[in-house]
């Protein structure tokens, strides 16, 4: 009996152990000046919804969310995008913010995103819809995506991944989920309350 | 008693089958619809309308076919909110497919529409304005 008890005292501390552990921050380590750096986001400038210039500097400080999508995608945006509305609603009143790439900035200028983000009833600067240059989209997406194992045989590449991104203060990506899947999206939203609660330490 | 159990067998596959009866028409919904109106047929926010209790839908009853092969791209409103986003058509979607696909739709969720035909898809599809 004791020892039953011991067990299950032991199994309880294993599982809070793993819960208390910190997300991993991922991607790549990389070698700069000689010095190993994990991966992080590089510095980017894009105009949001409202034609203002946001940058990386936008969010420093604050933990955020990351997706890329565009307006008339007739896939599996919508499904995301709606995923990325509970989260938005979740922690509405919470140091998160959203950020949603277009991959198709010739037709989603920002007026064009202005008018999606209203008809989501949502605004700036709690989730940022960005366009600009279509090489620089592409090159923060390569950052981005860099942590995940891309399918070559998806038709766009990473275009259509539909994935989040969990992205820290210090620019580290620090977890990630399939934004189409309800299920990993839940977990993910713990991963963010978890993100959450280390930075309030 | 034993009959009875197998009376109860047999309603319960009756009734399990009538609400498979447009099985067809709902995987059509699941590969071409649900993305943007959503399983539970309700849509998104603004952006996309509901296709449930849709006061749209039943209006238009006789433009569905149309709306689903040819898409949509007028200001609409559904349920008292204002819809302006085109649709694209799903041109590769056969008679029998729309026909399945409308029945799906008509008693899907909260919808009690009654039931559409063949035939009156068709002449639905030869009076669409193109
Ligand atoms: C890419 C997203 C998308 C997909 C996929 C899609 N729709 Fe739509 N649908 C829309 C939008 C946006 C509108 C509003 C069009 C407008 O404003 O003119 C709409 C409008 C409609 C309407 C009229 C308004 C209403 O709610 O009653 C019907 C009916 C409709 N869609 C049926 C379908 C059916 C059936 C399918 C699957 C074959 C489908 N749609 C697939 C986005 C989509």
């Amino acid at each position: 009996m004791n020892r039953y008890i011991l067990f299950l005292f032991i199994l309880i501390l294993l599982s809070s152990c793993e819960d208390n552990a910190p997300l991993p921050i991922l991607g790549e380590t990389e070698v700069v000046n000689g010095l190993e750096v994990p991966h992080a986001i590089r510095d980017f400038s894009f105009f949001n919804q409202d034609s203002v210039i946001i940058t990386n500097e936008n969010f420093a400080g604050n933990i955020y969310v990351a997706d890329f999508f565009f307006t008339s995608c007739p896939s599996i945006c919508p499904v995301v995008t709606k995923q990325m509305l509970r989260i938005y609603e979740t922690f509405q009143n919470q140091n998160v913010n959203l950020v949603s790439y277009t991959m198709d900035p010739k037709r989603d200028i920002p007026a064009k995103l202005k008018s999606y983000a209203e008809k989501l009833e949502v605004s700036a600067p709690k989730w940022q819809f960005l366009t600009g240059e279509k090489d620089k989209l592409h090159e923060i997406a390569a950052d981005y995506f860099s942590i995940v194992i891309e399918d070559d045989e998806a038709p766009g590449g990473f275009n259509h991944s539909g994935y989040l991104l969990l992205v820290d203060k210090n620019r580290h990506i620090r977890s990630f989920c399939i934004g189409t899947d309800e299920d990993e999206v839940t977990e993910f939203i713990k991963d963010i309350k978890k993100l959450l609660a280390e930075d309030e330490k | 008693m034993k009959s009875k159990i197998v009376l109860i067998f047999i309603a319960f596959i009756f009734i399990y089958c009538q609400g498979n009866i447009y099985a067809q028409g709902e995987r059509i919904y699941t590969t071409y619809c649900l993305n943007c109106h959503g399983k539970d047929g309700n849509g998104l926010k603004n952006l996309y309308p509901p296709l449930n209790k849709s006061d749209f839908y039943a209006a238009n009853y006789e433009k569905v076919p149309c709306i689903i092969l040819h898409g949509l791209e007028d200001e609409i409103q559904v349920n008292g909110k204002n819809f302006m986003m085109p649709m694209a058509g799903f041109s590769n979607l056969t008679d029998v497919d729309i026909t399945n696909l409308i029945n799906y739709i008509n008693t899907a969720w909260e919808n009690k529409l009654p039931e559409t035909t063949i035939v009156k898809v068709k002449e639905s599809l030869e009076k669409c304005p193109e």
